[in-house]
């Protein structure tokens, strides 16, 4: 196919540069400045889609983001799905198709459907699929009216970017009354962003012939744009949709296309002091039988495809209105060679007289409507009829433009939580009040004429440069061409012989008859019409239809529009890719990731990582040659239960706290008494909720006087930082404590096992590490290895242990030390995975295992942690919740009965392993080297009293029958730990 | 290179956490900086060294890494007035320098501050985010630069390789 419907002249594009491009695998020419549904327009192509429910054929209906028929998926380099064809910049190579048919929308099997459609109405899965359950016909449902498949890899080349943008004014939109305030605000200095989501900035200007200063239009918009784009206060985006507007004036730009082709799209967020919404007007449709057949647009659209993209779809038109608008389309489809068969109005009026003269040749049917569009999958003839469906006649024509008026896009406002409210010059809802800095001007806030958008611009300004206190700079308002505009509201054609499909929603599907089914079964407020129809929902978002859809609520219901009210317009305004909301964040930064200085050397070593909390990634175990995972695990394990291993704990939290009230602070946070603590001397305690559960726990140390070394978990690390800085920000000002994280300033090196003491001997340390001289929870600090060190006594796997904490920059070298004096010990690096079965062994209680939001120091049979002796946060609830003597979860062992019986963690424990409620959960189980079984902890009520009971693990096919013990399965008496 | 910028991840410098009453802090730094920063979030720079006011009572100061050791001995934390609390952090932080022509451009993408020079002036300092992570931002004479928990150093790198790629 060629250009067969291109105009020999005119438009907007560059008719040198032709491109070439795939549609639903045919090939076609296009021109530079095209976009893809003019180019097909004027390939003669008339059927671009399926219909989301009954997969009738569709052609285009609009030229912009009102587009609700056609949406194709790009494939290649270009893979997106959802993608409106109007919005689609032609360019060489560009490759779409189809979406929701099979094979294709010119023969789609889909369309089957439609001789059943009279028994799928509006809510039909809502009464029909309930048996057996919903989720059985949910995929297929999901199969059969979807949209576009996403991409299944990304983009070969480029990238998406996100950035953050801020100015004192954003003006969203460059038409004349976006162009007219920016220029004015930019020219009294004020940080201006204007952003357009067309390709070319001009709105209606660019599909119409208007004049401003008697001049045509577009070279008033072509000297502003060029003023705007010299001043360094403005930042001036085309191809940029603004399609969210949140919270305190935050924006949300997609730019689709950059000044640099590697960037796919850009994502902006934008936070102004005011923005303003010159977002125009879009039209809306007619609702008549079949006015979803390819070959009827709305008139606007058929107005710039002829003025800006030189096309004109058909060889005979026929237009049908209730409003004044349409008559200039009707003067351009003629001056451009075009025939333009009737003017259907549905006023008894018309137009006035000068327009009528000015169209002289023109067949014009006042107080009439089209009743019906006969034809396909093209447009063959209308029947027109009186308004009363009487003197009906049928016209010959190819193409029928429709225009129910026109409704600002209020989108934006209404997304702002703007209230908005019905005008009736203009038949639409217009922008009432704004919650935010926000103003709308020209259409957008519902004056329609040229003249009367330079005039909001202008007003506009000069509000916003009063509150920022700023010069006005003098403006001249320009004059444009005169224009009129009135309506009479037609919100649907009700002749009585309209049998057929009428639609209201075309994206959605919905038509007449199923807002008038939703009214009779009592969805009457317009939300509940909107859920149980889907009209205004989707991609959509109600642009061409919604007010059609309330106008004919008001018309069932008796009631003005005004009642009726409008739904709430949701973002995005326009799809939006998932790529341009990520930016950069993908691939191996989707999540953050922190690392110590050892990750190099685990991942040399071949070490499995992944994340063990607050984002550290850490090796979970350090497997040789061909190794299984519990192999490698037993054989850490072993090392440190008979020789010697060494963990990195750098990612434990470690703050240095300073003041002479931290003694009293601690004693607060702590459930047990740090205060009284020696300088060197450590202590373990709990740091418990206001409502008495366990938070974290930690190490207390004394480094002096008045200073203070606090070790938490390293997954709480950030959030005891908070709940310290609240404690002494707002219920403690007056206390002098100072609070510094030194978690990435000291990283450590811990060495355990019967043998950490002759390795530490032989990498050589000034401090004396006798067991006298140095206790278990002692602190010291020296040189260890030849590197200022602090060596803390405490174990968390049940043996001898060293903390060795040097400044991060040296830990690599500690480590490597570490590794060479242990050599002849045969020392080993110890994963996450062995630390986990070590701290099992010893019956050490882990955040998230044992301590899951339930528990207190009593239920893990630590209540020796919590002191008679003084307040503390949480204290009080723990009392009264142990005040009502209800039965407790408490920690116990578990031996399973056959010794190679595993248990997964959070396995239920059940009475008599019975299918009732549970009475407590395995919290871990792990194959301990040294009893050579697997072993177990869990909460399980009463269980302090139980030990020596069987309980029984309820698994989903069988259960294990578990003896239940004391939870502690090696060194019972912390001989060890303390040697 | 979609940008013309120089990223570079800086040498470690010593670094002081300073925290306690402006006069105390005052006094305990007037060999080094005759008056403290004024306004918060704002820093003074003297031979070399910088003084951060970036919070209530809180300061940093920042040293070439080679001066560490003297101003360790000046700063000893046992000898400090009682009120006043010194940490050394010089661990904790790592630096990058965006320098050049689109400086501007990689912080907007990375930061949701206002890097314009009328509002981000240059004795401006603040601990804002990059990349989602708390970061300490300042400008520099050829652009900018942040410094992160060194634990996020290896991740802010893959994010800055991500945002000038081609």
């Amino acid at each position: 196919m060629s250009n067969d419907n291109r105009l020999p002249e005119g438009g907007h594009i560059d008719r040198v540069t032709r491109v070439n491009f795939f549609f639903n695998g045919r090939s076609y020419t296009g021109f530079k400045g095209d976009t893809l549904a003019s180019a097909l327009l004027a390939n003669g192509v008339k059927v671009t889609a399926r219909s989301f429910k009954y997969h009738r054929p569709r052609g285009i209906i609009g030229v912009g983001v009102e587009e609700p028929a056609s949406i194709v998926e790009l494939l290649g380099n270009d893979a997106s799905g959802n993608n409106l064809i109007t919005m689609v910049a032609l360019k060489e190579g560009l490759r779409a198709r189809s979406v929701n048919c099979w094979p294709s929308a010119e023969f789609d099997f889909g369309a089957l459907i439609q001789v059943f459609s009279s028994l799928i109405p509006a809510g039909f899965y809502y009464k029909t699929f309930k048996w057996p359950t919903w989720h059985f016909f949910e995929p297929f449902i999901r199969k059969a009216a979807g949209l576009a498949r996403a991409p299944e890899s990304p983009p070969k080349e480029g990238h998406f970017e996100s950035r953050n943008a801020h100015a004192d004014v954003l003006v969203v939109g460059a038409g004349v009354s976006g162009l007219m305030t920016a220029v004015s605000l930019a020219r009294s200095g004020v940080r201006v962003i204007i952003a357009d989501q067309d390709s070319d900035p001009g709105g209606r200007i660019l599909s119409q012939k208007s004049e401003i200063n008697g001049k045509p239009a577009d070279q008033w918009v072509r000297e502003v744009v060029a003023e705007l784009n010299q001043m360094s206060n403005v930042t001036h985006l085309q191809n940029s949709t603004v399609w969210a507007y949140r919270e305190h004036n935050l924006l949300i730009i997609n730019q689709r296309k950059t000044e640099n082709a590697s960037i796919i799209e850009r994502n902006w967020r934008v936070r102004t002091k005011h923005t303003v919404l010159a977002t125009g007007a879009l039209e809306r449709s007619l609702v008549f039988v079949n006015n979803d057949r390819p070959g009827v647009m709305m008139a606007s659209a058929l107005q710039a495809y002829v003025n800006r993209f030189s096309v004109l779809p058909g060889k005979k038109v026929v237009l049908f209105t209730n409003n004044d608008s349409i008559y200039s389309v009707a003067k351009d489809i003629i001056n451009a060679g075009g025939k333009v068969v009737a003017i259907v109005d549905a006023r008894a009026s018309g137009a006035d007289s000068e327009t009528i003269k000015a169209l002289n040749n023109v067949r014009i049917i006042s107080n009439s409507v089209i009743q019906r569009v006969i034809g396909y999958k093209k447009v063959k003839s209308v029947e027109v009829c009186s308004n009363k469906g009487t003197n009906l006649e049928s016209i010959s024509c190819d193409l029928v433009g429709h225009s129910g008026g026109w409704n600002p896009t209020v989108h934006l406002h209404s997304q702002a939580r703007g209230t908005l409210k019905f005008c009736d010059n203009i038949s639409a809802f217009v922008p009432d009040k704004s919650i935010q800095k926000s103003w709308s001007v020209g259409a957008a806030s519902g004056k329609l004429l040229l003249q009367e958008a330079f005039s909001t611009a202008v007003k506009v300004s000069e509000c916003i440069l009063k509150e920022l206190s700023l010069k006005n700079s003098s403006m001249d308002i320009p004059i444009s061409s005169e224009e009129s505009y009135s309506i009479e509201p037609l919100w649907r054609v009700t002749t009585k012989k309209n049998t057929g499909k009428a639609f209201i929603d075309i994206q959605n599907d919905v038509t007449t008859s199923d807002i008038d089914l939703a009214v009779t079964e009592g969805y009457s407020n317009v939300e509940h019409v909107k859920r149980y129809t889907t009209g205004g929902m989707g991609i959509d978002q109600g642009k061409v239809g919604n007010i059609n859809i309330i106008g004919t609520i008001a018309d069932r219901k008796g009631v003005s529009l005004s009642e009726v009210g409008t739904t709430t317009f949701r973002s995005p305004f326009t799809p939006i890719s998932f790529g341009s909301l990520s930016g950069v964040r993908e691939g191996s930064v989707v999540l953050p990731y922190r690392h110590t200085p050892i990750t190099k050397w685990n991942l040399s070593k071949g070490a499995f990582m992944y994340e063990a909390g607050a984002r550290w990634r850490r090796p979970g175990y350090f497997p040789k040659d061909n190794e299984n995972f519990q192999d490698a695990v037993n054989r850490e394990c072993l090392a440190v239960r008979t020789s010697v291993g060494v963990y990195d704990g750098s990612p434990l939290g470690k703050f240095e706290l300073k003041g002479k009230d931290v003694g009293e602070f601690l004693d607060l946070i702590y459930t047990n008494v740090m205060s009284s603590l020696a300088p060197g001397k450590g202590r373990y305690g709990f740091m418990l909720t206001d409502d008495g559960l366990i938070f974290d726990d930690g190490v207390v140390f004394r480094l002096s006087g008045e200073r203070w070394l606090l070790s938490t978990s390293s997954g709480h690390s950030d959030s005891v930082h908070q709940h310290m800085e609240k404690i002494l920000q707002f219920d403690h000002p007056d206390w002098e404590v100072r609070v510094t994280s030194v978690t990435s300033q000291w990283s450590n090196a811990t060495i355990c096992g019967p043998n950490a003491r002759k390795v530490l001997e032989k990498l050589t340390t000034n401090i004396d590490i006798t067991k006298e001289a140095f206790p278990f929870m002692s602190f010291k600090e020296g040189l260890v290895g030849g590197l200022p060190a602090r060596i803390i006594r405490v174990s968390f796997t049940g043996e001898l242990s060293f903390e060795i904490n040097v400044a991060t920059r040296h830990v690599l070298e500690l480590w490597e030390k570490i590794l060479v004096a242990g050599k002849e010990y045969n020392i080993l690096p110890v994963g996450s995975e062995a630390s986990h079965v070590l701290r099992v062994e010893k019956g050490f209680l882990s955040l998230g295992h044992e301590v899951d939001g339930t528990v207190d120091a009593y239920d893990l049979g630590m209540g020796w942690v919590m002191s008679k002796k003084k307040d503390f946060i949480g204290k009080r609830s723990v009392e009264l919740r142990r005040a009502l003597k209800k039965s407790r979860r408490e920690l116990v062992g578990i031996l399973p009965e056959n010794p190679d019986d595993t248990i997964p963690e959070g396995a239920p424990i059940t009475p008599d392993g019975k299918k009732v409620a549970t009475e407590g959960f395995t919290t871990a189980c792990v194959w301990s080297v040294l009893r050579k079984r697997w072993v177990g902890l869990a909460l399980i009520e009463e269980g302090h009293s139980r030990h020596g009971e069987t309980a029984f693990v309820r698994l989903k096919k069988r259960v294990i029958k578990v003896t239940v013990t004391a939870p502690i399965f090696h060194d019972p008496s912390g001989e060890l730990l303390r040697s | 290179m979609v940008y013309d910028v120089d990223i570079n991840r800086e040498q470690m410098s010593a670094l002081f956490d300073i925290k306690g009453p402006r006069n105390d802090v005052k006094n305990l730094l007037s060999s080094m900086f005759e008056k403290l920063p004024q306004d918060p979030n704002t820093l003074v720079y003297k031979k070399n060294k910088t003084l951060m006011f970036i919070g209530f009572e809180h300061w940093i100061l920042r040293a070439a890494a080679d001066e560490e050791t003297v101003l360790r001995s000046k700063l000893d934390p046992e000898l400090v007035p009682s009120n006043v609390s010194v940490v050394l952090i010089s661990d904790s932080l790592v630096f990058f320098s965006i320098k050049g022509k689109n400086a501007k451009d990689i912080m907007k993408i990375a930061s949701p501050l206002d890097f314009d020079f009328s509002i981000f002036k240059e004795n401006y300092v603040t601990f804002s985010e990059v990349f989602g992570i708390r970061a300490l931002i300042k400008r520099r004479d050829d652009g900018f630069e942040f410094g992160v928990d060194q634990s996020f150093g290896n991740m802010i790198s893959d994010y800055l390789a991500r945002t000038i790629k081609d």
